[in-house]
């Protein structure tokens, strides 16, 4: 048995799924025996305490599954909302395998997956010949923003041992380990920040320590570009006023669709606002100028040099792409899956329709779906992990020691291991994106004006709490305020509220992220195993959002003061 | 009252995300300044709910049975909820207030009860009514107007305040059981939704159907046997008007909305759909159960890949096709 063939045709192979075998005297049993083994752990009868989930349901849903002609199964950001995602995430990837879905027939999607653009990557990464460096979100965030007290500060190490298989002390001897390997990149300590698009201070966990840490470390300088006073932009030495939506000309595109929108210049840019690529290539022509000046060279990082005295020329092309509109036109009029349109059409119609080149893993056909790996399942190409295949078993050493070799089931942290009794959910804004807008009058009238929590009818009834009550939610690392709007659509032991509000919205300022404790997922940080390594938006480690739990009360009139009225 | 012809608006109910961009949409373009700050001549309210204006459907107005007016009042400035002011300036500019707050304690607001609706979890129901005036075709308001101010034009059917016969004596506003007339007190003079006139003029929907994300509107003519309108309001029979009973005839109609079943004490699921029928029924009227199993039996047709024009239409694959304007 064996090809040198590098593809997943098994030819007259009929490979055993079932069985106990022994290879050169050594006994060996299949993957598939394995994880059967393991699934059957989980019956519906025995999750149903833990999901609330009836047997019927769950029957139901997999017949429901295993019934359709085609079944995707769209993981969106799923792995960074609690501990145990991972394993959900694998769970999904096993069930539409034994449901024979893939390809053609559905499969495992996401809305990660991008389109293939060549050319804005050229000038992303400078042709890849002077790559930025990259690091696993999650790990920088929660290393350099100090969250870790705030972890210790929340969780009760023993019972989240208990929940999650893993205690803070092993999480963190895991993290370190991670980065003493080199599986996850991590640079350390930050000097100065020039930040663009991203409302940094008000969506990290533990919001005023990280942005204290951020800010002694970036002491010298920190330039924030914005098109508004956003939370962030509040704490810089100069915020660079950025031209808005249909200011500036802009391409927007996404997986979800196959279209990529065409963004004009309808109005000039309010006052001295100016789209961010000009902002950028007037920084750079500054900053190289005065390299130049200061007979600053070629700075040595790690394989490749940072050039400041030509950061201008390279930044625009020499010169070519000066502006917004240079540069979507370069991007338009240069990229293979755009076919050949100009910008002037592209504008007039307002979007383009992307041709076979967008496809990544394989073409982008006209009039069919863009199907999740159909180059594999069709035309047998190996998928891009270590054995060629879908895996479903992992012998990393990190794997083996959490007992996590073949998809298997966790419990989250939540409440139980910690002793705040609320579950917390922060979804996205309620009609909004993120912090976008979040603080505009028009839509603030169309909700209750100022930050709101939702609450079950019965349990604010238990706690003396009334619809519009300002209440106080509290855990170990703090409290903050919040409207009480009532909601029967949640569990009477749930909160939930939109994570998008402005730290400057609260009473105090005193935002739901201070208190807000996140987890990293320790298999997530593994690297040196195949394709489990740190591949930017592929495979890297992210903060947990929906781990905080909280308990509540009813505020007291001299917590929430005006402090200038006392 | 008879007209040449008759414009209309279909919403499918089915399909509101309850996203608000038709509000913000109709805001921008007609009401966001000169004492017009508190209407939403487009609103979008969570049903079961109070509505907007508060309560507004226990307010009276529309007919009786033998076709008078009903008496109806007027709702207060706190029933359409006051547009509260922020201090942009003095909490992100000058830090003179400590943060950033509405000018007075919002108490009531249009969209309050977002998302409250019934039931406990998890069987707790509730969905989107996105509304504007029905320009219907016996409108409660200008049968209240002593002035003659109020008029449907021959050419569509919209229902109009003629802003300088109005003197602001506001017998539509409590005539309009839907409390789509609102008062300016700037002006003392009353105002409402003119269906976009000036764009459908130039063959454009209205803002707030040309917006809607959730691509639930169609708007066409009622005579139009090839239109949108017909097929779902004549023909199958999916759309129905709000409060039938309240004699207006509105020219709004709405597809009502499915729901999930119910969950059992167990987490089983059973035969009952989340929202009750009776419910449904006192708000669009007999229609509904038959609507409902259309809907149903066509939508399992077009997932069996048998095709279904109805379906088809719902979807809204195209605007071209959602909105006939000729
Ligand atoms: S909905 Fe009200 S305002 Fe509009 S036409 Fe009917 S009665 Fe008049
Ligand atoms: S824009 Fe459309 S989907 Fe959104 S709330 Fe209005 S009617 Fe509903």
């Amino acid at each position: 048995m064996g090809s040198d063939d590098k593809d997943l045709k098994l030819g007259s192979v009929d490979p055993a799924l079932e069985g106990r075998f022994e290879v050169n005297g050594i006994k060996v049993t299949t993957v598939f025996e394995q994880v059967k083994k393991e699934a059957a752990k989980y019956t519906p009868e025995k999750t149903q305490k833990q999901t609330g989930l009836h047997p019927d349901v769950v029957r139901q849903e997999a017949r429901h599954i295993a019934n359709a002609r085609k079944a995707i199964i769209m993981l969106g950001y799923i792995t960074s909302s609690y501990s145990n995602c991972l394993y959900t995430a694998w769970a999904y990837a096993l069930t539409l395998a034994l449901t024979g879905h893939g390809g053609r027939t559905g499969g495992l999607d996401t809305s990660w997956v991008v389109w293939n653009h060549p050319k804005w990557t050229e000038l992303s990464t400078f042709g890849g010949k002077k790559s930025a460096r990259y690091e696993a979100g999650g790990l920088g965030e929660v290393l350099r923003g100090g969250m870790m007290e705030g972890i210790r500060n929340h969780f009760d190490n023993k019972k989240l041992k208990e929940r999650v298989g893993f205690d803070i002390d092993e999480m963190e001897e895991m993290i370190q380990e991670s980065i003493d390997e080199g599986w996850m990149p991590y640079y350390g300590e930050i000097k100065g920040m020039i930040a663009v698009a991203d409302n940094t201070f008000r969506r990290n966990k533990m919001a005023e320590k990280y942005r204290e840490e951020h800010l002694r470390q970036a002491s010298e300088l920190y330039v924030n570009v914005n098109v508004r006073m956003d939370s962030t932009a509040e704490w810089a030495d100069y915020v660079l006023p950025a031209a808005s939506h249909y200011e500036a000309w802009d391409l927007r595109t996404q997986g979800y669709h196959r279209f990529c929108n065409v963004f004009t210049e309808s109005v000039p840019p309010v006052g001295e606002s100016k789209p961010d690529w000009d902002i950028m290539a007037l920084l750079t022509k500054k900053i190289q100028e005065r390299a130049i000046a200061r007979g600053i060279g070629p700075i040595q990082d790690g394989d490749v040099t940072r050039d400041l005295h030509t950061i201008h020329d390279d930044y625009t092309n020499n010169g070519q792409l000066m502006t917004a509109l240079d540069a979507t036109r370069y991007i338009v009029e240069n990229s293979p899956e755009f076919g050949g349109v100009t910008l002037e059409d592209a504008a007039e119609r307002g979007f383009i329709v992307l041709n076979e080149h967008a496809g990544t893993n394989q073409p982008l056909q006209k009039d069919q779906p863009y199907n999740p790996f159909t180059a594999q399942t069709d035309g047998k190409k190996p998928y891009e992990t270590l054995t060629g295949r879908i895996t479903f078993y992992v012998d990393h050493p990190r794997f083996v020691k959490l007992k996590s070799t073949v998809p298997t089931a966790r419990l989250y942290a939540g409440p139980e291991a910690s002793n705040y009794p609320l579950h917390f959910y922060s979804p996205h804004t309620r009609w909004g994106i993120h912090s976008n807008w979040r603080s505009n009058k028009y839509m603030l009238r169309l909700q209750r004006g100022e930050p709101n929590i939702y609450i079950n009818p019965k349990l604010a009834e238990q706690r003396g709490i009334k619809d519009g009550d300002r209440v106080r939610l509290f855990n170990g690392n703090g409290a903050f305020f919040a409207q009480a709007k009532l909601y029967p659509s949640i569990p009477a032991d749930s909160i939930m509220m939109e994570h998008g509000w402005e730290p400057h919205q609260y009473i105090h300022r005193r935002p739901m992220n201070n208190s807000h404790v996140t987890l990293l997922q320790p298999l997530e940080l593994v690297g040196g195993w195949g394709h489990l390594k740190f591949i930017y938006a592929k495979w890297n480690a992210n903060q947990v959002i929906h781990e905080s739990s909280y308990d509540i009360a009813l505020a007291k009139p001299e917590e929430i003061a005006d402090p200038r009225t006392i | 009252m008879t007209v040449k012809r008759q414009l209309s608006m279909v919403l499918d109910l089915n399909k509101c995300i309850g996203c608000q961009t038709c509000t913000t949409a109709c805001k921008l373009m007609w009401t966001n300044r000169n004492g017009r700050e508190f209407m939403y001549w487009n609103n979008v309210e969570t049903q079961p709910g109070k509505g907007y204006p508060r309560d507004y459907q226990n307010m009276g107005g529309g007919f009786d049975e033998a076709g008078a007016l009903r008496a109806g009042r007027q709702p207060s400035q706190e029933d359409y909820g006051i547009p509260w002011e922020y201090n942009y300036e003095e909490a992100l500019m000058t830090g003179t207030d400590p943060w950033l707050r509405p000018n007075v304690k919002p108490t009531w607001g249009a969209n309050w009860d977002e998302d409250q609706g019934e039931g406990d979890y998890p069987n707790s129901y509730y969905f989107y009514l996105p509304r504007l005036c029905n320009h219907c075709a016996n409108p409660g308001c200008l049968a209240a107007c002593s002035r003659n101010a109020i008029y449907k034009r021959q050419e569509d059917g919209i229902v109009l305040i003629d802003q300088e016969r109005c003197r602001g004596y506001r017998y539509c506003v409590n005539a309009c059981p839907y409390k789509k007339v609102y008062f300016n007190e700037q002006i003392s003079k009353s105002e409402k939704c003119i269906f976009c006139y000036p764009r459908i003029e130039k063959g454009l929907p209205t803002a707030c159907a040309q917006q809607c994300v959730g691509r639930i509107r169609w708007i066409g003519y009622r005579d139009d046997t090839e239109g949108p309108i017909h097929m779902l309001v004549e023909k199958y029979k999916v759309a129905l008007p709000l409060h039938p009973e309240w004699g207006t005839q509105p020219n709004v109609f709405y597809v009502p909305p499915l729901s999930p079943p119910k969950y059992g004490p167990d987490g089983e699921m059973l035969d009952e759909s989340r929202i009750p029928l009776e419910y449904l029924e006192s708000l669009f009227g007999d229609g509904v159960a038959a609507a409902l199993d259309t809907i149903r039996t066509e939508r399992q047709a077009k997932a069996d890949g048998k095709g279904s024009e109805l379906m088809d239409t719902l979807i809204g694959y195209n605007h071209a096709e959602m909105f006939k304007l000729s």
